[in-house]
């Protein structure tokens, strides 16, 4: 028991001292030193729990026991023998809940070193600041969506290049309210229904990249509708193109000035790849690539701080973000066809 | 009465099934001539660069390659391309002379290392590949619609309402291998 002890405390430890650099690494070198610290060790980062379910079995058997007990004893089990074996039960529930946990936790630091090691390899930053989301808010038709809330949820800085073009951008998740009253039918207790109505909150998350620099007459090109619209449309030549979206401008031949071959042919290829896609051109704010996917900065990890070695190796090699990059090689792709300007300046 | 109702109501139904089909095969039909009027204004956009390739000739005496003559065939072949009908021969041609200009030009800039090094030509060349890659997509659109009309006309029942009243024949899409080169644009090749 006492070794078990000691593990533990050294395990705690070594966690909090882990978690501590995790949170402010900021490069990918600070993550492979977590790896190993985590590989110095010397002892599997599992906390010993024969205690806690020795403890947890202990305290399940007394609540049976209780029962049982008052069952011979009374003949019956009294209120407070009900009210005994549910204390009992829940300090077990308690005790396993609390063994399990802890050993989790190694698992959820695995998975924030992963995302941490996914951002720095692909350039992205967290973000907070709420002036840029207030500015994005405002700016796009995409964000006027939710008669209840609206909320930039997290935001992330990154930066692009191609051989022809390059541009900083902002990642964001949107959150969005819906609130709306509903009729329903409830029993009235005899027999009988009624109906009454209820207020129903509907939440909805849209996901998107925004590149300031663009610049472009106001178009919007869309699958998944916005609340608000543009008042001229626009439809190109092809079938497949006007099957998946609209197009619509502030003047219709700003619009066909765009929607040039190669690009509704990209836009088309898009359509696959991303759920709902929309872009909407701003001239004070630039392009809005929004859509429903969530998992454009997420990865597969296949290792954790378990085996701190090859985990080692999958923070040390490359993780690409192949769906984010098709996203942003779509927009240098429009950036090149379209007539649109550049203005390449970080942010 | 009934069956008389019956019977009208039946005939109603197939009427309206009649005009949807038709409507949609002339539709359809729209569409490819749109699409091939798309793919016509984007081969005579090359009419645009033309002067600014006859002017580098000039400049740089480039007559020994032969580049002007593919120009005037070039032109000749733009020329001779119609929005009105679908001639898939026809844009064959100038997709042909086109390929042969930019290989003279190529092979001709060759004896020539300050025209190949100049700002201008490669700006031209640029533009010579963009105008490629929107002429490759606009075919790719130009198909995509042939194929919806050929399958309007040829699946049952649109087939019957196709023999009975828009009486329209198959299209034939246009394959050109240099032209699909033109556009090397996927997102499925990241």
């Amino acid at each position: 028991m006492a070794v078990a002890a000691t593990h533990n405390s050294r395990l705690k430890q070594l966690m909090a001292e882990l978690t501590q650099r995790s949170r402010t690494a900021t490069t990918v070198q600070d993550l492979l030193e977590i790896t190993e610290l985590a590989a110095r060790f010397n002892a599997p980062l599992v906390y010993r729990n024969r205690l806690q379910y020795a403890l947890a079995a202990v305290l399940a058997l007394a609540g049976a026991l209780l029962l049982l007990f008052q069952h011979q004893y009374y003949l019956y089990i009294r209120p407070s023998g009900w009210t005994g074996f549910a204390l009992l039960m829940t300090a077990a529930a308690g005790l396993l809940l609390f063994a399990l946990s802890r050993n989790r936790s190694v698992s959820r630091l695995s998975n924030d070193i992963f995302t941490k090691n996914v951002l720095f390899d692909n350039q992205i930053k967290p973000l907070a600041a709420k002036d840029v989301a207030n500015q994005l808010l405002a700016a796009f038709l995409e964000f006027k969506r939710g008669n209840y809330s609206r909320k930039i949820e997290q935001l992330y800085q990154g930066h692009s290049a191609s051989d022809n073009s390059s541009f900083s951008y902002y990642f964001y998740h949107f959150h969005y309210v819906d609130k709306r009253r509903e009729t329903y039918t409830e029993s009235d207790g005899k027999g009988g229904t009624r109906i009454r109505t209820r207020t129903v909150y509907d939440h909805y998350h849209r996901y998107g990249i925004c590149v300031p620099q663009f610049k472009s007459p106001a178009v919007l090109v869309y699958s998944h509708a916005p609340d608000h619209k543009l008042p001229a449309t626009y439809r190109p030549a092809s079938n497949r193109f006007n099957n998946h979206y609209r197009v619509q401008s502030t003047d219709e031949m700003q619009a066909a000035r765009l929607m040039k071959p190669a690009v509704v042919v990209a836009f088309e290829d898009l359509y696959p790849i991303l759920q709902r896609p929309n872009v909407e051109l701003q001239p004070d704010a630039g392009l809005c690539l929004s859509f429903n996917d969530n998992n454009l900065l997420l990865a597969k990890r296949q290792y954790s701080l378990q085996q701190p070695e090859l985990f080692r190796q999958e923070i040390a090699a490359h993780t690409p973000l192949d769906k984010l990059h098709q996203a942003l090689h779509f927009i240098h792709h429009l950036a090149n066809h379209a007539a649109i300007s550049l203005q390449d300046a970080r942010l | 009465m009934t069956t008389f109702i019956t019977v009208a109501v039946i005939a109603a139904l197939l009427a309206i099934i009649i005009i949807v089909i038709y409507n949609g095969i002339i539709t359809r039909l729209n569409a490819v001539e749109r699409a091939w009027a798309n793919v016509i204004t984007q081969e005579r956009q090359k009419n645009k660069i033309i002067p600014a390739l006859e002017q580098l000739t000039e400049q740089y005496q480039l007559y020994e390659a032969g580049v002007m003559t593919q120009i005037t065939e070039l032109r000749s072949a733009l020329h001779s391309l119609s929005a009105d009908n679908v001639d898939t021969a026809g844009l064959a041609q100038a997709e042909q002379k086109t390929t042969n200009l930019i290989k003279g030009l190529q092979v001709a800039v060759e004896n020539y290392p300050e025209l190949k090094a100049s700002e201008s030509f490669n700006n031209l060349m640029r533009e010579i590949s963009n105008q490629q890659e929107n002429i490759g997509a606009a075919i790719r659109i130009f198909n995509q619609n042939v194929e919806d009309f050929n399958n309007g006309i040829e699946t049952f029942p649109n087939s019957l309402v196709n023999q009975q009243f828009n009486r329209k024949q198959k299209i034939q899409t246009f394959t050109d291998s240099e032209a699909e080169q033109g556009f090397e644009y996927s997102l499925k090749k990241q």
